[in-house]
């Protein structure tokens, strides 16, 4: 996770990226120790200056999710939703 | 002190010419104690004119070894048997007799053998099986030897001149067929260990040419393998650019911490 969220960072900065939508619907399901390193590219994202927004989380992903403390991104259900969302 | 004497400054860079110039002067060195050993023995025992012809010899086989050790291995032989031969003629007319110097006519078979061509031997069995008739002429003045039995001091007669030169011809031939089969098998052995080493050494410079060209490979796929890995690191995080400034990272798969 950590070499994708240095490449992930590194791209976005490279491309100037505003907003990037995270797709999980082809993801196996999240465990605890996965939730952390998801948090922290997201706040790394937005340290950048740019739009995390996580799409097609599974139901036990969510349920994990939920309970954490750590501040969330924006979600929504489907790629669809986002690229909506952005006026795509 | 041996290695000096022994020492050929042959130019040939065969080593079967070096092993046999080398070969010639140990030979010649043993011929030359030998000569000198029997003149003095004759000396001692005034056996008359034998320490001459002995010292004659010594004086040949010396001219020999220096003409091979310069490096002339075929003209050293070839004076070496010529030598022998007038010595033998040379010895008969001193001694009035054919004999005892038809004797040493076998050395000349051997010795062409030994640092010849393997016809060698038989070209000398020739020269000399026509020496004691040679011989015959110049002392007999007859090709023909008398016929009489010689008669020893004790009253043994033994055969007449003619049978012991002509038993002594038939020894040069039986030596000379004898020489030349052993001759003739070490020269096809040494043409096949040639061919063999000839097979080697090709099959050496295929492998080295093959070593090259793999080493060549090896750079060129090492180099491929360099691109395929910047390409994988590529590949593992797949941000696709959707919108102007918009972005997608689909993650597949299951995650690893």
């Amino acid at each position: 996770m950590a070499a994708v969220e240095r490449q992930t960072l590194a791209i976005v900065s490279e491309q100037r990226m505003r907003a990037l939508v995270i797709d999980l619907s082809g993801a196996a399901s999240m465990q605890e120790s996965d939730i952390g390193g998801l948090v922290r590219l997201c706040a790394a994202l937005r340290l950048l200056g740019v739009t995390p927004l996580l799409a097609g989380l599974s139901p036990e992903s969510a349920l994990l999710l939920s309970v954490s403390d750590l501040a969330l991104p924006r979600t929504v259900a489907t790629v669809q939703d986002a690229l909506a969302m952005f006026q795509l | 002190m041996l290695s000096k004497l022994l020492d050929v400054r042959t130019q040939d860079t065969n080593p079967l010419i070096v092993r046999r110039s080398r070969s010639l002067a140990i030979l010649l060195l043993i011929l030359i104690c030998i000569s000198v050993l029997l003149a003095l023995v004759l000396f001692i025992a005034r056996a008359f004119p034998g320490p001459i012809i002995s010292v004659v010899a010594s004086l040949l086989f010396l001219v020999v070894y220096l003409i091979n050790r310069s490096g002339r291995l075929a003209l050293a032989t070839t004076l070496l048997l010529a030598g022998l031969c007038l010595l033998q003629f040379n010895g008969s007319l001193v001694t009035g007799a054919p004999i005892p110097a038809i004797f040493f006519s076998s050395l000349v078979v051997v010795i062409a053998a030994a640092f010849g061509s393997p016809r060698a031997p038989f070209l000398w069995a020739v020269i000399v099986s026509i020496m004691p008739f040679i011989i015959n002429v110049a002392l007999y003045q007859s090709i023909v030897p008398p016929l009489d039995p010689i008669v020893l001091p004790n009253s043994v007669s033994i055969p007449p001149v003619l049978a012991l030169e002509l038993i002594m011809i038939a020894i040069y031939w039986m030596l000379a067929g004898v020489t030349w089969l052993s001759s003739s098998q070490l020269d096809v052995t040494i043409r096949e260990s040639n061919a063999a080493a000839q097979i080697a050494r090709t099959a050496t410079d295929a492998l080295v040419a093959q070593q090259v060209d793999l080493a060549s490979r090896n750079e060129q796929l090492i180099q491929v393998r360099q691109e395929l890995e910047a390409l994988v690191a590529a590949l593992a995080v797949p941000v696709v650019p959707v919108a102007d400034g918009i972005g997608l990272l689909p993650l597949v798969g299951a995650f690893d911490s």
